[in-house]
């Protein structure tokens, strides 16, 4: 009869009988019933909510441009070049996500700090600067896809 | 007399439901500094298709646009484009107005795509002959109608343009105001030695117009 089912020791194993496996503990937690399924569901439910995310802000970007159609059409009666007006719309999307990304950033901090006590919460710098990046990007490609809408809009529009 | 544009033989033929509509007959016009003229005719009868032609917003099927003796309407979209911004000034329907910028930045928004100083005498004449001086620190949805056509006529004036382009600026105006409008289109264009084409459905503006034509189904015709 085996009186011992488990014990974690710190450091290295000298000496263990027949009865009982050794294993390095980032191996045996991983061996815990449920241990990996929850870990892995909850990654993949976090990955797929910051690409989402990322998904909605491009799209956001693309239609708060597009709004302004008229406006551009006006611009370009006037005789203001594409490449100024295209140039204007990244750079203010630029400006736009960082302010947001900024704003994010110091708005998960703080909530870091309240619910540090009872909710496990932790900063993970590679994940962060990943997330801020993949952000700006999808930002940036909303802000492409309405420049090129602004291309083909047609100054006529802006008389009659 | 200065011309200051001029069209030659222009004609507009568009293609539509596989039928030709000559949307503008064969049109000669001539716009000398000081005019200030009016172009009159009902809706569809190719006021829009001149004044979009004559501001080289499209061009021609033949004939040709020339702006202070220099080709225009011959010149592509891009050419076109840095012309209309050198030597034209607009005054659209509901105004041009940039809605998120101050009515003095809406002037000065030239200098800051031409990359040079705001030109302070000039802005500080113009806000003080067309009363817009208590605005200037405003957005334009703080005023009226009639307040936004006064800014859009010293935004159009500002950069020193030598035609002025107008469509149908007094849409949105009571009668009154209209008549204002008009008459400080008028002074700017003789004072300023402008030519002001103003395409308009008002026929009671034209008795401050120096000259006036009317459109009817693409032919022209002189009328003052």
């Amino acid at each position: 009869m085996t009186l011992i089912s488990a014990a974690v020791i710190q450091g290295a194993v000298t000496a263990s009988d027949d009865t009982l496996q050794v294993y390095e503990l980032s191996d045996f937690i991983q061996t815990l019933p449920g241990y990996g399924a929850q870990v892995l569901t909850f990654s993949i439910m976090i990955g797929f909510l910051i690409l989402i995310v990322a998904f909605v802000l491009g799209i956001f970007i693309y239609v708060l441009t597009i709004q302004k159609t008229p406006m551009f059409g006006v611009m370009k009666a006037q005789g203001i070049s594409n490449g100024y007006i295209g140039g204007s719309v990244v750079m203010q999307t630029l400006i736009i996500t960082a302010f947001g990304i900024l704003i994010g950033l110091v708005l998960t901090i703080v909530s870091g700090i309240f619910l540090g006590g009872v909710v496990p919460f932790s900063v993970n710098p590679v994940f962060f600067v990943g997330i801020t990046l993949a952000f700006f990007l999808f930002s940036v490609t909303g802000g492409l896809f309405s420049v090129r809408a602004i291309l083909k809009i047609d100054p006529r529009t802006a008389i009659g | 007399m200065n011309t200051l544009i001029e069209m030659q033989g222009i004609t507009k033929d568009f293609i539509q439901n596989d039928e030709i509509i000559h949307a503008l007959k064969e049109t000669n016009f001539v716009a000398e500094a000081g005019d200030l003229i009016a172009i009159i005719g009902p809706s569809g009868s190719g006021k829009s298709t001149f004044l979009t032609i004559i501001g080289g917003l499209q061009t021609p099927t033949t004939g040709k646009v020339l702006i202070g003796g220099e080709k225009f309407s011959q010149l592509n979209l891009k050419e076109r484009s840095q012309v209309r911004f050198d030597k034209v000034g607009f005054i659209l329907q509901s105004s041009n107005l940039i809605p998120f910028l101050k009515i003095s930045d809406q002037l000065f928004l030239y200098n800051k795509i031409k990359r040079n100083k705001p030109n302070q005498a000039r802005y500080e004449s113009l806000i003080e002959k067309l009363g817009i001086k208590k605005l200037v620190n405003k957005y334009p949805n703080e005023l009226s109608g009639g307040e936004r056509q006064r800014v859009a006529i010293a935004k159009a004036l500002y950069h020193d343009p030598m035609v002025i382009l107008a469509d149908e600026p007094t849409a949105s105006l009571d009668t009154s105001r209209a008549f204002e409008v008009v008459k400080l289109l008028s002074r700017e264009t003789k004072e300023q030695q402008k030519a002001t084409i103003m395409v308009t459905h008002d026929e009671r503006l034209t008795e401050y117009c120096d000259k006036v034509y009317q459109i009817v189904d693409g032919v022209m015709t002189r009328k003052k």
